[in-house]
């Protein structure tokens, strides 16, 4: 059965290979019953890991989140994707975004992490990212 | 002669008992937790998305800042005497849509349980924020058009990485003082008058029109609300009023009558200025504050400071206590203590991220008192002691209280109340040496011009950074730089160990490869003449950013040469002189880590360069002890005076001037140059943090020393550490020095205290001595105890390196750099484990 409350806790404290891809598919799944946070929102963001195992771009538009793997044969699409995050593992990855111990600043300082690109896209990315957890969890709170 | 005519300059008899006004506010003030406000960026966004057909930047600003006033919530605070409020809250987070506020937006679900420095924020304002505001913003901030303009520049992505330096454009346009003597002479409404009739006269020149097109507009705004808050004041009057009528029991009857009265006087006050000169001390307080007030929906709020208002309020002070519209002195310190919990209404955004660099900060708005006037001649006044006394009361880190002092001019009694306010509060005021610093702010701007009158004319910016007062656009705050940074390159051939392979500087030959310690010099300059390179470009291109999308018409309009010299706004150069100002953080950490390099690796040859590069890069830990050891116990350190520290001065002098000589020789995108300073605020900590071991014996992890100050245990005797600061050429110093130094309370008493600082700034007969030092009057036992029992301690303020903080707010790794600094027995010159 599905768990939404059990997935959102692995997200927050663990990270395996497929990390981005759950979460990815949390959030697309999320946002198509609460549209209102990605309406009108154009934007693009390409994850790729440093091994070149992991090449993912998501595309906001219309309301609509699109994501396809291994999408760019031109290795330098930017400007055109608003932010390029190079990452090294899924675990920095998933610091990085879920900040469950605030450790950003921790894992672009130790390069773990990359961003290339308009930082704001980012910041908006990182709210949807969490967004749906918080939420989540917090319904879990209220359950119990 | 000054103006002194106190019988006691203490004024002991006023206390928060006998004003329970100031009392009961900073209680409330305490109890308050920081509330995001989305009333200013609800409106520039509003304006800018929906209203803006304005093409012209000048005129756009001008419209915008109108509009925004005059849709601004007149608020009153309770219990205040004085009208007007930054923000809709009681203590509201401002947020600036075009620069920095788009940072929180990760934030908006969990900053109000974050531990550090959490900040309130409503379900509504989040939605607002999410879908009203963000949104229209992502690709219009100053950092994202600076970077569409410059196809991602190098220098942005470099600031980027966070450790090499910052650059404070996309944050702010402040650190500043403006000129709010003309707002008490003159009035708004005379100013507006000027722009109006200048404008005019302007019209075979459509920018400069345009300008003062867009002052009057702005300064119309602010007469706009002054008289809203008159109206208010006024509603507020009669419902204190009805509620009298209606009250049964005496006591609370009179309290209401009395605050009847009170919303009375403030409306009339409100009805006059700031758009006439004020005609009482009171009425001047008020018009000075909507002006901040204004100032701040322009801008955040970084170091905007006030400059010399014992100077600037005195003649009203002593016109209303000579003809009894004062009843007495502790009128006058309510009146000043209203001020200062006003100017503690707001706190500006950060990111949790930015907490462990910055963490702990307030606003930095530096108030200076004393020193000399214009004319050279002993400016201590009666208002000066009455401003000391507020301080001692209220204890707030806002202002950050900095006084000046003229040991050739200023009498010794003077200095004694100041040190023994610095021991009441434990952190304030700082000190700062008139002679030496009318010297360096001749030298620094004697390009432009400056007077010896307006040298002699200034206040401190922010921290610790001195310009000449109400005419100065310096930026003090534009650039901080790791300067260890520039050591690792220096080590690494341009590569950083946080950065790993990535050349990040020139090519340089690494250490192991450069054979004298000549070659050494030459490649650690390289790098720090890259990295001021990259941080002065970036500066650049975003004050040039700023020209274009965000000017400042209420700032220009406060700014001597703007209207009447030049024609321009602040940020184009109207202001009479200009510079941008640098900041060095890790000098000592560096001047200890290239004299063990001079001396073990190069004079001595003790240690090899590989084995000192192995050395680091083991945390000196393992077989590299015993060269810890050496490097350890080598006299040669930044902050040991004498013969066994020729090497550690020579580097200091070495340094401090190339450093300064690479500044100054670039110009500002307001042809202005570049100032070099040493403060850190708390990055000396934060970047500490993310720094490995270093040649000066400093392991990985440990916080640099703060501002100007010796590494804490390098430095065991006060006077030697005090005559190495001090004999460093503060010519070369431009913009600002801290030395942070902790006194044991008990050893320290006032006169003593004074007579350390005297020599200090004299530095021997006919010479001048160090800049500035500032203090923290506790001991190490005691901070120990704050941090086991924050609830015990709240609200305690310590100076950290420049501005004063509460201890509480500071991150563990601040708490702890303040608890190890070298703490110094006065009585023996000691340093006490």
């Amino acid at each position: 059965m599905f768990d939404p409350i059990g997935m959102a806790k692995w997200l927050e404290d663990d990270a395996t290979e497929e990390f981005l891809d759950i979460l990815l598919e949390m959030m697309k799944g999320f946002y198509l019953i609460r549209p209102k946070y990605t309406k009108n929102f154009t934007g693009s963001y390409w994850f790729k890991d440093k091994d070149g195992k992991v090449s993912i771009l998501v595309k906001f538009h219309n309301g609509e989140m699109e994501i396809s793997k291994n999408p760019h044969p031109d290795p330098n699409p930017y400007p055109e994707t608003s932010v390029i995050v190079d990452f090294k593992d899924s675990d920095s990855l998933r610091r990085f975004l879920l900040d469950v111990k605030k450790d950003i600043l921790k894992v672009i300082l130790n390069n773990e992490i990359q961003v290339t690109g308009n930082y704001n896209y980012l910041y908006k990315f990182v709210f949807l990212a969490n967004h749906p957890i918080h939420g989540l969890l917090n319904l879990e709170n209220e359950l119990t | 002669m000054n103006g002194v005519t106190l019988p006691d300059v203490s004024l002991k008899d006023i206390t928060l008992e006998t004003l329970p006004r100031l009392d009961e506010m900073r209680k409330r003030h305490f109890a308050s937790r920081p509330e995001i406000c989305t009333e200013l960026p609800l409106n520039i966004t509003h304006y800018l998305r929906d209203l803006d057909q304005e093409a012209d930047p000048g005129l756009r600003a001008g419209k915008l800042y109108k509009y925004v006033l005059e849709n601004k919530e007149a608020r009153i605070a309770e219990g205040n005497l004085l009208a007007g409020t930054t923000s809709t809250k009681d203590i509201g987070v401002m947020l600036y849509p075009d620069l920095y506020a788009i940072c929180l937006w990760p934030e908006l679900e969990t900053m109000a349980t974050r531990e550090q420095n959490p900040f309130k924020i409503s379900p509504e304002d989040i939605d607002i924020l999410n879908f009203k505001v963000f949104p229209f913003w992502l690709d219009r901030t100053v950092m994202e058009v600076t970077r569409k303009a410059h196809d991602n520049p190098r220098c942005e992505q470099l600031m980027e990485r966070l450790v090499f330096y910052m650059v404070g454009k996309g944050a702010a346009i402040s650190h500043t003082i403006p000129d709010y003597g003309v707002v008490v002479e003159n009035g708004l409404a005379a100013l507006m008058a000027k722009a109006h009739s200048l404008g005019e006269a302007a019209s075979h020149d459509p920018e400069q029109q345009s300008f003062y097109q867009g002052v009057e507009l702005a300064l119309g705004g602010v007469i706009n609300y002054s008289e809203r808050l008159s109206s208010e004041a006024l509603r507020q009057a009669e419902q204190a009023n009805q509620l009298a009528k209606q009250e049964t029991d005496p006591q609370r009857q009179a309290k209401l009558l009395k605050r009847k009265d009170e919303f009375q006087q403030m409306s009339e006050i409100c009805q006059r200025v700031p758009a006439q000169p004020p005609r009482t001390f009171w009425e001047a307080l008020n018009a000075i504050w909507i002006c901040k007030i204004a100032l701040h929906q322009e801008n955040v709020n970084v170091a905007l400071s006030l400059g010399r208002l014992d100077q600037i309020l005195y003649r009203l002070y002593d016109q209303d206590i000579k003809n009894g519209t004062l009843k007495n002195v502790a009128e006058a310190v309510e009146l000043v203590g209203c001020f200062w919990l006003s100017m503690a209404d707001h706190v500006p955004m950060s990111p949790e991220a930015a907490e462990e660099i910055l963490g702990g900060t307030g606003s930095n708005q530096a108030i200076t008192l004393g020193g000399v006037d214009r004319d050279g001649k002993d400016a201590v006044n009666d208002l000066t002691y009455v401003m000391l006394r507020v301080t001692e009361l209220l204890k707030l880190r806002d202002p950050n209280v900095n006084a000046r002092y003229h040991y050739e001019v200023n009498l010794p009694g003077y200095l004694e109340r100041l040190c023994e306010v610095n021991i009441n509060t434990c952190a304030t005021p700082c000190f700062h040496n008139d002679v030496a610093v009318i010297e360096t702010l001749k030298e620094t701007y004697k390009e432009q011009g400056i007077s010896l009158k307006d040298a002699r004319d200034y206040g401190i910016v922010g921290c610790v950074e001195p310009t000449s007062a109400g005419r100065t656009y310096g930026f003090t705050g534009a650039i901080y730089i790791n300067l260890t940074a520039a050591l690792e390159m220096a080590l690494f051939g341009g590569k950083h160990r946080l950065t790993e392979k990535e050349q990040i500087g020139p090519g340089t030959t690494p250490l192991a490869g450069l054979k004298t310690w000549e070659d050494f010099q030459k490649a650690l300059e390289t790098q720090i003449n890259f990295l001021i390179e990259q941080a002065v470009t970036f500066n650049n291109y975003a004050g040039v950013t700023h020209q274009k999308i965000h000017r400042t018409p209420m700032l220009s309009a406060l700014m001597e040469g703007c209207l009447d010299q030049k024609g321009k706004d602040v940020i184009c150069g109207g202001a009479t002189y200009n510079s941008s100002g640098v900041t060095i953080i890790g000098l000592a950490d560096v001047v200890d880590s290239v004299t063990a390099i001079q001396e073990f690796v190069y004079t001595k040859g003790a240690i090899s360069a590989n084995d000192m590069i192995a050395a680091i890069n083991a945390d000196w830990e393992g077989d590299y002890k015993r060269f810890w050891a050496l490097v350890n116990n080598s006299p040669e350190k930044f902050g040991q005076d004498g013969p066994k520290s020729m090497m550690a001065k020579a580097n200091a002098d070495w340094l401090v001037k190339f450093i300064n000589d690479n500044c100054k020789g670039r110009l500002n995108y307001r042809n202005g140059r570049y100032t070099a300073g040493y403060w850190t605020m708390t990055t000396h900590a934060g970047f500490g943090k993310i720094t490995g071991a270093l040649p000066s014996g400093r392991k990985a992890g440990e916080s640099f020393a703060s501002g100007i100050t010796a590494v804490s245990g390098s430095a065991p005797e006060l006077t030697p550490c005090l005559n190495f600061v001090g004999g460093l050429d503060h010519l070369q110093i431009t913009n600002g020095q801290a030395l942070n130094l902790k006194f044991l309370p008990e050893t320290t008493k006032p006169s003593a205290f004074a007579n350390t600082i005297e020599a200090y700034f004299c530095n021997g007969v006919g010479k001048t001595g160090g800049l500035q030092v500032q203090f923290n009057i506790i001991d190490r036992e005691t901070l120990k105890d704050w941090v086991k029992h924050p609830e015990k301690y709240p609200h305690q303020i310590v100076r950290v390196s420049g501005y004063t903080a509460y201890f509480k707010d500071l991150n563990p790794q601040m708490q702890q750099e303040i608890i190890a600094r070298a703490q110094y027995d006065l009585a023996t010159g000691h340093e006490v484990p």
